[in-house]
């Protein structure tokens, strides 16, 4: 891979400009479903059906004022929503969203994406410490908390990924999918304890304690405005898309299906679409019709339901390598 | 014609109304009317306005109720710390011009007393429908369609 490919596919696809109109349909989607729930209508006059209404959130949040409050620090206020949006577009772009290579292709690419996940909760933590009010250090408190409790999930689903294929990147894991399935016939508990992680990764509902509206007023990023509020949000966005992308390239045979490698590659990346929004609307529903846990339940609830799921998956997968 | 200047105001923002709800000694009528605003029979998330729990993300400020000597500071406070543009609006007749506490040894009066106000929805409490227009019309959707919808929504299959 030569490094204009490289800046291509980290920039356009399935880099940056990808994930930020992915993200956009994303929270569209969102937004639609939650609302069929509620028996509402949802967005509806901006484009046709409402599709453009993020857009025109995002547009607005960046033309606004930017309100810094007093006593901030100046370059993490700056700095930090950006970083936040970065890690998810960069993370993107290891993923191979289609046959044609496009994506960022290292022997190591599948454990470099522990790191990223780190990074982007690093940066979040910086967002709300920059700004410190109560309700932002409550927040990143309860953020860091969270993300000790389901990191510990899902890196660990990651592993037995990589335990049962023996690949180290994702070229490999869609090698082996290629040829036995997609992983989810395998560890369909270590697919359901993904999901429930990617609940809480993304801080949806029953695990939307950092930016519980109720308590904490909007958690870490209560007071950001105009700019800043912008990048925080479309970060959101951005990280729904890479943890549905992760998710599909891990366990649901990423780009493959029936016509792969049609049309060159237009075809996989249209299943690869396909799926993540699948994932992601299950993900929204589930949200949708959950209540939030205790603070206290949190560590109760994903450790004590989950971990004996996972243990179970390991069992299995090593009776598969032991077996095959 | 304060809506169409108040809409002007916003520009882009009016595209998407994110709504801060501010309750300055109301009697709770008020608010009640506005959540139904939000819920399935009127559902004003159709022009792109939510709710916000933090005035800094807000382009719009709902308030209710008369404001008193309790509630003028942080009603000021409030104000102060949503960014440009910014757009009030002044829900019920006691956030209008004080109602029937006006004259009260701690009421202030109306909203405007504080804040300069651009929207005034009177009414004891208003309709949803009233607030679903002025969202609408700040929007710049027709307001026969508005309650078109409205209607369409009622209709439900609840």
């Amino acid at each position: 891979m030569d490094g204009a490919t490289a800046v291509f596919a980290a920039l356009v696809f399935p880099g940056l400009l990808f994930t930020f109109l992915m993200g956009l349909f994303f929270e569209y989607v969102e937004r639609k479903l939650v609302a069929r729930v509620q028996r509402r209508i949802g967005p509806l006059y901006a484009g046709p059906g409402g599709v453009l209404q993020p857009l025109y959130d995002f547009v607005k949040l960046l033309v606004k004022e930017e309100l810094p409050p007093e006593g901030v620090d100046r370059l993490y206020y700056w700095l930090a929503p950006l970083l936040a949006a970065a890690a998810p577009a960069y993370g993107m772009a290891f993923i191979p969203v289609s046959s044609f290579r496009l994506s960022i292709d290292t022997p190591y690419d599948y454990v470099f994406t522990l790191f990223l996940f780190s990074f982007a909760v690093f940066a979040t933590a910086a967002a709300g410490y920059a700004v410190y009010s109560p309700y932002t250090a409550m927040g990143v408190g309860r953020l860091v908390v969270q993300y000790s409790v389901y990191e510990a999930i899902f890196a660990s689903t990651l592993a037995l990924a990589s335990l049962q294929t023996g690949a180290t990147s994702f070229r490999g894991l869609i090698e082996y999918q290629a040829l036995h399935g997609p992983l989810a016939l395998y560890q369909p508990l270590g697919l359901a304890a993904a999901v429930v992680a990617l609940l809480a990764k993304l801080e949806k509902t029953p695990f939307d304690l950092p930016h519980a509206k109720q308590e904490i007023v909007a958690g870490w990023m209560t007071e950001y405005s105009g700019r800043g509020l912008a990048f925080l949000h479309i970060a959101k966005d951005m990280s729904a898309v890479w943890g549905s992308a992760l998710i599909v390239a891990v366990y649901l045979g990423g780009p493959l299906g029936p016509l792969y490698g049609a049309l060159g590659g237009l075809v996989d990346a249209a299943w690869f679409v396909a799926k993540m929004v699948a994932v992601y609307a299950a993900v929204a529903f589930i949200s949708s019709l959950a209540g939030r846990v205790r603070v206290r339940g949190l560590a109760e609830k994903i450790w004590g339901a989950l971990l004996p799921l996972v243990f179970v998956q390991f069992l299995v997968v090593v009776a598969l390598r032991w077996l095959v | 014609m304060t809506v169409e200047k108040a809409a002007r105001k916003l520009g882009p923002a009016r595209r998407s109304l994110w709504i801060y709800h501010f309750n300055a000694s109301g009697c709770n009528g008020c608010d009640i009317e506005f959540a139904a605003a939000l819920t399935s029979r009127y559902d004003i998330e159709r022009f792109g306005a939510k709710l916000v729990p933090s005035p800094r993300h807000a382009d719009v400020l709902v308030v209710t109720g008369a404001v008193n000597s309790l509630t003028r500071d942080s009603l000021r406070m409030i104000y102060d710390q949503m960014p440009e543009p910014k757009v009030v609006i002044a829900l019920g007749t006691c956030a209008c011009s004080g109602g029937v506490f006006d004259g009260c040894y701690n009421v202030a009066g109306g909203v405007d007393k504080v804040i300069p106000v651009d929207i005034y929805v009177p009414g004891c409490p208003p309709k949803p429908d009233a607030i679903v227009e002025a969202l609408a019309r700040i929007r710049g959707v027709k307001e026969r369609k508005a309650v078109c919808e409205v209607k369409r929504g009622g209709r439900g299959k609840d």
